[in-house]
């Protein structure tokens, strides 16, 4: 064993100076050991700065051989040159192992970091999607709330509309709805269903009115005074109400839209004794139904 | 070219006269304090990991200092320099020990990590 020898070295060097074969064992391991450690990478770059003191330890013990210096002498510098070589590798290899160490805690880090991104992510998302369920479920209670105010609206202002085209009509409101009394003599000459052309305007007004309702049918009523007879007046009345229907048919209003009826002298609405009072019974009526259901009757 | 520290000189010229103990060889104070900081050093770490090699140092530097007991310079200040680097060596050896160790622990760990966390997301 390599330790035994050098106990004994220091006995040599009481004893003086020899040159011994042995020399060049001692320097042959460490020559050995050297070349070892100047090969492995990881001591050239990890453990450089020792890796030079072991290469000018061997450097020195290669002197004192050439020198011829005593072989305890020698033995004694190989002997450090050879150990020096040893500690250059054992530092390397313990420097890479706290390199590793190191990039493992990092490592580590980027795992947990990792693993907290992505839980952080999914949080995220979460919320992301409750926040957009939420919103979703406002801008639906909204949208309701505001088709019904647009509902609403649309109504009252079809109240509106109604309500002017009525006063422009002069229409009166009863119990059976809208009704507006068109002058008999305004539209026919006495005993005639003709529509007169002052008529016209009259049916006119109707017929846009009709239009801009298209839901709503009416009820075309004729009435006369109580002259002549009976019979003749109720014929009279009916034809008046159909030339008035044939009128606003004419105006591009649908036929089924318009009821006729003829009453001749009943109902009148004022006394039959006096030449005003006849005028006024003589007329037609408009009855403009509340919606689009009609009051029996047949139209003819 | 001879080229050799002056103190070689001095030890080379002891031998010469086939002398252990000489005048002109000065005691190796400065080896022997080396010698005993590093073993000093090497001592708690080594104690576990490098324990043959810490004897060998500790050994050799009681032979120094008896050498200097004895005003062996000569061989004090060899078995000095010996106990120095055998105590280096055996140092390094410990702390090689230990940072393998310190490796494979946190490899272990973050292995064990990587499965934890794989296992969750799935």
């Amino acid at each position: 064993m390599r330790l035994k020898l050098l106990w004994v070295a220091p006995v040599l060097f009481a004893a003086g100076c020899a040159m011994t074969p042995e020399a060049n064992t001692y320097m042959e391991n460490a020559r050995a050991a050297y070349r070892e450690a100047a090969a492995n990478p990881q001591v050239q770059s990890r453990a450089p700065v020792e890796l030079q003191v072991a290469g000018r330890s061997l450097a020195e013990a290669e002197r004192f051989l050439q020198d011829r210096a005593p072989t305890a002498l020698v033995a004694h510098h190989a002997y450090l040159a050879e150990q020096r070589a040893r500690i250059a590798i054992a530092t390397a290899d313990y420097r890479t192992a706290e390199a590793a160490v190191a990039t493992s805690g990092v490592q580590q880090n980027q795992v947990l970091l990792e693993a907290r991104t992505r839980e952080l992510e999914a949080q995220k998302r979460e919320t992301q999607l409750a926040r957009e369920q939420a919103e979703l479920a406002r801008a639906q209670t909204e949208l309701s709330r505001a088709q019904t105010l647009e509902e609403a609206k649309g109504l009252q202002s079809e109240i509106e509309e109604l309500q002017s085209q009525m006063q422009e009509l002069q229409a009166r409101q009863t119990e059976r709805g809208w009704v507006l009394t068109l002058s008999g003599d305004l539209l026919f000459d006495s005993g005639r269903a003709v529509l007169k052309p002052g008529g016209r305007k009259a049916v006119e007004n109707l017929a846009q009115f009709m239009r801009k309702q298209p839901e709503r049918s009416v009820t075309i009523e004729g009435f006369t005074d109580s002259t002549g007879s009976a019979d003749l007046n109720q014929r009279l009345s009916e034809q008046r109400a159909q030339a008035v229907k044939e009128a606003l048919v004419g105006h591009g209003i649908d036929a089924p839209r318009v009821q006729t009826r003829g009453y001749g002298p009943a109902f009148p609405v004022a006394t039959n004794d006096t030449a005003v009072g006849r005028q006024l019974n003589r007329r037609v009526q408009v009855v403009i139904a509340p919606d689009s259901a009609s009051a029996g009757g047949s139209s003819k | 070219m001879r080229e050799k520290p002056a103190q070689q000189l001095v030890v080379a010229a002891a031998l010469a006269v086939g002398l252990g103990a000489c005048a002109s060889v000065p005691p190796p104070h400065a080896q022997i304090a080396a010698a005993r900081a590093m073993v000093s050093q090497a001592g708690p770490l080594a104690a576990q990991d490098a324990p043959a090699e810490l004897g060998t140092a500790q050994t050799k530097l009681a032979r120094a200092e008896d050498a200097m007991k004895r005003a062996d310079y000569a061989n004090a200040r060899i078995h000095a320099e010996q106990a120095e680097v055998d105590a280096k060596y055996a140092w390094t050896l410990a702390e090689n020990a230990r940072a393998q160790r310190a490796a494979a622990a946190v490899g272990q760990s973050i292995g064990t990590l990587r499965r934890e966390l794989e296992g969750r997301t799935r």
